[in-house]
């Protein structure tokens, strides 16, 4: 069985293991949350890395080696941004990032560098003239990933759409 | 057994902190602009000075000072964008006061945030193409 309480109105549900990582609602006060994931008893958890044997050439995320013999390190994961308690109202997020400081409700839900770069394109296609371009696609782009965060998924902090990422 | 808190980030948020800073930072914001007896005089909004032309939610600020002291037509005639950003805030407020009031709730379900949206957008539009209240 899971434990877990409801970030909403702190009722504390138990559900069977099968449910973990499924999308449930509080009877109580409506809050959609994502049930929480149970470690499998089979994998083993360190602190640090653990020296151990390598993915093998049939594997497809099989690695090579090095001139020196060394493996790569593993490609850096994409930072993740996790939902908020309260989450973030997908409207207001639409209206900062419309207003005239371009993509800053992406800044404020946690996708900084983003919402920077966007905000600089927008500049720069305002001094040539086409800098509209950059305002509805702002605001759907934060009302779907707040909408997202606010049915307690976690979103990519370059995911566009709340479904979509060019890394 | 560990608190599933201890384990998943989406669970793991003290709310009471930043639910009581957000009910403050919207309370102060529609305050002032109830309180303020005349706009400050507030810059020219980045888009407007680069390029000369007024963007589509150019004139909101002007638009909820109106709105905040009654003058509905002239609110309108700013930015009917105004009016948005004024149910957003004031539902936002209700929404963190009192959270499980079914209302509440509804107002703030999909439906009714999709047909906002359209709406900004479509104000958005239209002021862009036809405002000129940037001066």
């Amino acid at each position: 069985m899971i434990q877990f309480n409801c970030p909403g109105c702190d009722k504390l549900y138990q559900v069977p293991d099968e449910v973990a990582g499924k999308f449930a609602k509080c009877r109580e006060c409506g809050w959609q949350m994502q049930v929480p994931m149970v470690l499998d008893g089979s994998l083993e958890i360190f602190d640090t890395p653990q020296p151990g044997p390598r993915p093998t050439a049939e594997s497809p995320t099989a690695q090579q080696p090095n001139s020196a013999g060394n493996f790569p390190p593993p490609s850096k994961p994409q930072k993740m941004i996790h939902p908020s308690n309260p989450p973030k109202d997908p409207i207001l997020m639409a209206l900062l990032s419309g207003c005239c400081i371009a993509w800053l409700g992406q800044i404020v839900l946690g996708q900084t560098a983003k919402g920077l770069v966007m905000l600089a394109i927008c500049v720069t296609l305002a001094f040539i003239g086409v800098g509209f371009v950059g305002w509805p696609l702002s605001a759907v782009d934060a009302y779907l990933t707040a909408k997202k965060l606010k049915e307690g998924q976690s979103v990519g902090e370059w995911e566009f759409f709340g479904s979509w990422s060019p890394f | 057994m560990p608190r599933p808190s201890d384990t998943c980030p989406a669970l793991s948020v003290n709310n009471t902190f930043s639910r009581r800073l957000e009910i403050c930072i919207i309370a102060g914001v529609l305050a002032c602009f109830a309180l303020l007896p005349s706009l400050p005089d507030i810059p020219l909004c980045p888009y407007a000075w680069i390029t000369g032309k007024p963007c589509p939610t150019c004139g909101t600020t002007r638009s909820l000072w109106n709105l905040a002291h009654g003058r509905f037509a002239a609110s309108l005639a700013f930015n009917p964008i105004g009016y948005i950003v004024a149910f957003a805030l004031l539902r936002r407020l209700a929404v963190l006061l009192l959270p499980n009031s079914r209302a509440i709730r509804f107002i703030d379900g999909h439906g009714v945030n999709v047909v906002l949206l359209a709406l900004y957008l479509v104000i958005g539009f239209v002021h862009f193409y036809s405002g000129s209240v940037c001066k």
